[in-house]
């Protein structure tokens, strides 16, 4: 055993520790080159074991000390709701008579379930977040999350008691969008992990203020759920497009409680019914 | 006792990253305390002490990110084994070159992890300039108060 642990030290400092440099590098290059199962596998091991339940502590922690504060603004907010609910019903009632007078197709409804934000993704560059619904909620990948104000993403992965979010602000997000008056279609991409533009054509006449909804093309996200406001214009990767900035209305730093849309997107829906 | 003692405060850089951190953002611009971590074991504690606490940071930090598993602790790594071996050689860092190190490692780190995970060459200047460039001064600044309070002095392991 002591033969072993002076082997091992000395491995360490010969040549000022260039072979644990090496070995280190070599893990790193067979974890990047990971087929999707064997990551998922490590995934589930490290943020199941190690990393959900340390961060569930600090955040029970710090939720304690917020209790307080919480409850005098639920009790202020749940006058205020309570207004506003029968408000609603007075709003659903007339809606739905005006439906059957126009003969509109009813909507389909789905349940909304609250679920907390217990983490973020520490890479600057990489944007999600770690909720504390999972498979045992019936959370299902894909589904569109949201707050009050608007779009914040949708479900990227999904573990037994907790699922990452994949924010809007993603690289790889990308969500159809429309805009609210002129109908204007684009897709709504991140430009830099922070920064949100669609990519329209030059002759579309939107301006800056104009209001940005889910357009319901892509399947995850049903159509009209607001996503921002346009901010500003520059010009776009090619002479006919023009990329406008879009303001989410939903800061992604300030997020604590969001909605889980309980609908599974549309291809897979139609995936199961065949 | 150093090594729990920097293990646990490596802990708390990576629970405090992934929770609080985003509350201090500026404009969506949040500084990278893990970073600040990495190059303060290296520069105190010399190459193999650097090289850890950047694979073991980076690994745990890219248990986040689904498609990037490695990366992140590949930058780390070398980042930290690099700057380790620089204050082997170098005589005495002083505040300000400490400071100046922290910055430039800051576009290394973020520069390798763009090209480890295989952005497209058009986005790279892009992300540098909006997103490192901001967040590499935010990282700065805390990372100057942290060296300010917590001067290092030459120890190797």
């Amino acid at each position: 055993m002591t033969g072993l642990l002076r082997f091992l030290s000395q491995w360490c400092i010969w040549g000022r520790g260039i072979l644990p440099f090496v070995s280190a590098l070599v893990l790193c290059t067979i974890l990047l080159n990971l087929n999707q199962q064997q990551k998922r596998s490590f995934f589930e091991a490290a943020t199941s074991s190690v990393l959900f339940p340390a961060q569930s502590v600090v955040l029970w922690v710090k939720e304690i000390k917020s209790l307080s504060d919480q409850n005098i603004k639920l009790v202020q907010d749940n006058a205020r709701l309570k207004f506003a609910l029968e408000q609603r019903m007075q709003a659903e009632i007339e809606n739905l008579r005006l439906r059957e007078f126009l003969s509109f197709p009813k909507k389909m409804d789905h349940p909304i379930q609250l679920a907390e934000v217990v983490a973020r993704d520490p890479n600057r560059l990489h944007s999600s977040v770690v909720i504390n619904l999972g498979n045992r909620d019936s959370i299902k990948k894909d589904m569109p999350i949201f707050t009050a104000k608007g779009v914040v993403g949708k479900i990227s992965k999904v573990f037994w008691n907790h699922s990452h979010v994949q924010l809007m602000q993603a690289l790889s997000s990308k969500i159809s969008i429309l805009e609210k008056k002129s109908r204007t279609m684009g897709i709504l991409e991140s430009l830099n992990g922070h920064d949100l533009v669609v990519n329209i054509p030059n002759h579309s006449n939107l301006r800056v203020g104009d209001t940005l909804v889910t357009s319901g093309f892509g399947g995850v996200y049903p159509k009209g759920m607001s996503i921002g406001i346009i901010e500003k214009f520059q010009d776009g990767p090619i002479p006919v497009l023009e990329q406008a900035f879009v303001k989410p209305f939903q800061n992604p730093n300030y997020l604590e409680e969001v909605f889980v849309l309980k609908r599974q997107a549309i291809w897979k829906l139609e995936k199961t019914n065949e | 006792m150093n090594s729990l003692k920097y293990t646990l405060a490596g802990l708390l850089t990576l629970v405090l990253q992934s929770t609080i951190v985003h509350f201090l953002s500026i404009k969506a611009i949040v500084p990278d305390l893990t970073l600040v971590f990495v190059v303060y074991i290296a520069l105190r504690y010399g190459p193999l002490a650097g090289l850890a606490a950047g694979f073991l940071m980076g690994l745990v930090q890219d248990v986040y990110s689904y498609d990037t598993l490695g990366a992140g602790a590949m930058a780390k790594t070398i980042l930290g084994y690099g700057l380790g071996l620089m204050e082997d050689h170098v005589v005495q860092l002083d505040f300000l070159s400490k400071v100046i190190l922290l910055g430039v490692s800051f576009f290394i780190h973020d520069l390798l992890f763009i090209l480890f995970i295989g952005t497209p060459s058009d986005k790279i200047g892009e992300i540098l300039i909006s997103s490192s460039l901001p967040e590499g001064l935010y990282t700065l600044v805390l990372g100057a108060i942290f060296f300010y309070l917590f001067p290092s002095s030459r120890r190797h392991v």
